[in-house]
């Protein structure tokens, strides 16, 4: 059985169907990514998994227990960050994360413990006596996963947690991240930023329109794309994208590269090289013994790798409710 | 001369210890408060015109006279501006507290702490209390300078300093419960505004009371006299107050519960304690002021207050679903030691509310039957009251009884579909008691307009008809004996119907279609 399981979950209000029979599952320690456009469901999901929404139909469970019937238990494991901060006016960094600590009922030794540790993991130490409100975005940010960790949950529920940050507090962010998932925590993430998520995640959702596109492990996701593309593009005939490296820099490579027949839109930068040629093996392997013999030092030549953002453009159509 | 650097050890732990068990939203708000510029303007503001205000009277020039009212009319002022701040700024911001702590984005972080609703009500209610006596800090100062002017005696003070506080904290309860029936943004000003009218309308009684030195003097010497009506006055009052307050703040932390949680003990509870208290009270408290020959007619007045106490508690716990959540579940088999006994009517569903309404109505009943019986019908005006008191309460049992049971049949079958929730029935309910009212009623009209016997729907129309029951009982013999046997039959339905649904089955809770999306904004 896995930590999460996601088990035909649907959603509506009134008329509008948020989120429609949808399921999916992830392990303990696995970062999940939750993907879709604006208004695809993807905050319900998020917040009925949270335990603060209820679904039309289906149910959440987390290490073996209702977002529902046990939603009291299942909070006790959960640490959720909404898109929106959620901070108090006139409170310092400290009181904030204390706060917290009180409301989870850690007491004494243990709460000024898990505040300090908090502090530190988060290194929020710096402005640990600043107002919540003159705090950047970044900053924010970082003491929301704080209150998120003040009481040591085993799952982290993340909503867009990188909108808006500048790209130095992204990656910061997302190193923190890596050390939870080192540690055995659980995420599960939604964003926007597709890269990112592509570096973090060991599985993803899609989702459009409330219903789930396709989940699972990105690398499969990834394959299995670029044979759907390679196939397709033999079918249809057309020419795929293929990226060469060059062990070094080679003088000549735009003029060998111009007197090739079948291929187009030559790109050279430096000992980068990509192009378009047919999507058959047999033309490939022609080109590449042609370049080689031609003297290109080649020690990288395959078809460009699909990242999360072509997964994810070639599984939705951009539909919204 | 003490060293302030040095504590000693047992106090700070003491401090520690304290300071781990308060209320995090107690701790949370005073941090805020001590920061936040309203709270901060309106203690100067306190501060200054209590300083203003002694210097007028100081400057007054008759301080020194004899027979100078000046210390209580200083005070007199004192505690208008202090009745200000702690029964209407600190109401209302006991209000505002809970709508602020209700916003989307914070509240969904307060409930997925697990702290639960009675947690947060204590909170915000403590640090009202506590933002009080903040402000009382304020006029303290001026207090004691009032007290050594002349004529203020110690008496007034405690008076004040008791009856002034209680109504704050009842001003807080009542803006509580207001804030916490609804977070629709319409329906929340307009409950501040009833928030703020209730506060005000507390407000000026309870100051021009202290004011009025006659009404004040004289509750005083009688009660420095021991004067039962008083003494009574006083403890009735005061249990009022606590019962009030406690079922304010039930109420408020049940409306805040998770829907798929047990919303019914709390409520069904403290309304079936409140009765219970009533009762005793009358039983205590009643002789002090009542001066006849035989005390238990005084049952007809927890037996007349039953009759609606017992329409509601059936209006709400005969609406709730037959079936459970597996969370109201776990709330029956392991209860809470000290409810355990009750949970059979105290329980959630419809079942267990059931059960309480039909011992309530039968309590209520019982009530009356034991003043009409022993009441010694020698005197005949006070006889016939009686009489009629005890029609009032068993017609009005049978008629409750009745038109709940066939709303309870409508809404559970041919109305099933318009009325599935609990709410839904609960309005149901109310609108077919006003149409069984009304109908007959324009029908009787009618009927009496052209010359025709209106007699049959005037005593089927309850309110009509117990009105005719009461007044002409002889005349209406046969009516009341079918009455009687439909009413009882009503209840006999309810038990069965209470008995074959009390095992459950359970429940999935899942989301109502019209339910407020929060991503809408």
């Amino acid at each position: 059985m896995s930590f999460v399981e996601v088990n035909h979950l649907s959603r509506s209000f009134g008329d509008i169907h948020a989120v429609r029979d949808i399921s999916f599952s992830f392990n303990k320690g696995d970062i999940f990514g939750f993907i879709g456009p604006n208004g695809a469901g993807k905050s319900t999901t998020m917040r009925i998994l949270a335990t603060l929404d209820l679904p039309s139909a289906g149910d959440c469970v987390v290490d073996g227990l209702s977002t529902v019937d046990d939603a009291d238990k299942v909070r006790h494991k959960i640490g959720y960050m909404p898109d929106s901060y959620g901070a108090y006016p006139n409170m310092t960094v400290t009181e904030y994360l204390d706060f917290f600590a009180r409301a989870y009922q850690l007491h004494g030794a243990a709460r000024r413990r898990a505040v300090l540790d908090t502090i530190d993991f988060c290194q929020l130490e710096g402005i640990k006596e600043k107002l919540i409100t003159t705090l950047s975005k970044g900053m924010k940010q970082r003491l929301c996963l704080g209150r998120c960790l003040i009481h040591d949950p085993q799952m982290l529920i993340l909503d867009e947690p990188s909108a808006g940050l500048d790209p130095r507090a992204r990656i910061e962010f997302r190193d923190l991240l890596k050390i939870l998932a080192e540690q055995g925590k659980s995420i599960f993430i939604s964003s926007h930023i597709l890269s990112e998520l592509e570096e973090l995640c060991n599985g993803v959702a899609i989702i459009e329109q409330g219903q789930l596109v396709t989940t699972g492990d990105v690398k499969d996701m990834k394959a299995k794309i670029r044979e759907q593309a390679t196939i397709k593009s033999s079918e249809e005939s057309k020419d795929i994208v293929i990226e060469i490296h060059l062990s070094d820099v080679h003088p000549d490579a735009e003029r060998i590269l111009a007197e090739q027949p079948q291929i187009s839109n030559v790109d050279v930068r430096e000992r980068f090289i990509s192009l378009q040629c047919p999507s058959d093996n047999q033309s490939q392997a022609a080109l590449l013994k042609r370049l080689i013999d031609a003297g290109l030092p080649i020690c990288h030549f395959a078809g460009r790798d699909q990242n999360l953002e072509d997964v994810f453009l070639h599984m939705t159509e951009g539909k919204v409710q | 001369m003490i060293n302030i650097s040095k504590v000693p050890d047992w106090l700070d732990r003491f401090v520690h210890w304290g300071s781990d068990k308060l209320n995090p939203l107690l701790v949370r708000s005073i941090r805020q408060n001590l920061r936040n510029r309203t709270f901060l303007a309106v203690f100067f503001l306190l501060l200054g015109i209590g300083g203003l205000t002694c210097v007028m009277v100081a400057s007054s020039g008759n301080v020194t006279r004899a027979n100078s009212q000046a210390g209580l009319n200083l005070f007199i002022y004192l505690s208008w501006l202090w009745g200000a701040g702690i029964i209407i700024v600190q109401s209302l911001s006991a209000y505002r507290a809970v709508i602020i702590e209700r916003q989307d984005d914070t509240w969904d972080l307060v409930e997925l702490t697990t702290l639960e609703p009675r947690h947060i009500i204590r909170g915000l209610l403590l640090t009202a209390l506590v933002q009080g006596i903040m402000f009382t800090s304020a006029l303290a100062p001026f207090m004691v300078m009032a007290y050594m002017l002349r004529g203020l005696n110690i008496w007034i003070i405690l008076l004040t300093f008791l009856l002034i506080p209680a109504v704050s904290l009842s001003a807080c309860a009542i803006s509580i419960l207001c804030a916490c029936l609804t977070n629709k943004k319409g329906t929340r000003a307009f409950l501040g505004l009833v928030s703020l009218v209730a506060t005000v309308w507390i407000y000026f009684p309870t100051m021009a009371f202290i004011s009025t030195s006659y009404s004040i003097n004289r509750f005083i010497e009688e009660f420095l006299h021991w004067d039962q009506e008083i003494i009574g006055g006083l403890a009735v009052a005061f249990n009022i107050w606590i019962v009030g307050n406690l079922m304010m703040l039930i109420f408020s932390a049940s409306l805040l519960k998770h829907k798929a949680a047990n919303r019914s003990t709390g409520p069904r509870g403290i309304w079936m304690f409140a009765y219970l208290n009533l009762i005793i009270a009358t039983l205590i408290f009643g002789p002090m002021f009542y001066h006849g020959d035989y005390h238990y007619e005084l049952l007809l007045i927890p037996a007349v207050i039953g009759v609606f106490a017992t329409a509601l508690l059936g209006l709400f716990g005969l609406s709730e679903h037959y079936r459970l959540t597996p969370r109201q579940d776990r709330d029956i088999k392991h209860p809470k030691r000290w409810i355990r006994s009750f949970m059979f009517m105290v329980g959630p569903g419809a079942a267990r509310g059931r059960i309480a309404y039909i011992f309530m109505s039968f309590i209520t009943f019982m009530l009356a039957f034991i003043a009409y019986m022993t009441f010694d019908t020698g005197y005949s005006y006070t006889s016939r009251t009686v009489d009629r008191l005890f029609t009032f309460v068993w017609t009005s049992l049978c008629f409750t009884s009745i038109t709940l049971l066939i709303s309870d049949y409508l809404y559970r079958n041919q109305l099933r579909k318009f009325f599935d929730t609990p709410a839904l029935r609960r309005a149901f309910a109310l609108t077919f008691f006003a149409v069984i009212n009304i109908i007959p009623f324009i029908i009787i009209v009618v009927l009496d307009n052209n010359g025709i016997s209106t007699g049959f729907f005037e005593i089927i129309t309850p309110l009509y008809g117990i009105f005719k029951m009461m007044d002409r009982p002889d005349d209406f013999f046969g009516y009341q004996l079918a009455l009687a046997i439909l009413g009882l039959a009503s209840f006999i339905i309810l038990f069965y119907q209470a008995v074959m649904n009390y095992h459950y089955q359970q429940l999935r809770t899942v989301a109502g279609d019209g339910d407020r999306n929060p991503r809408a904004g």
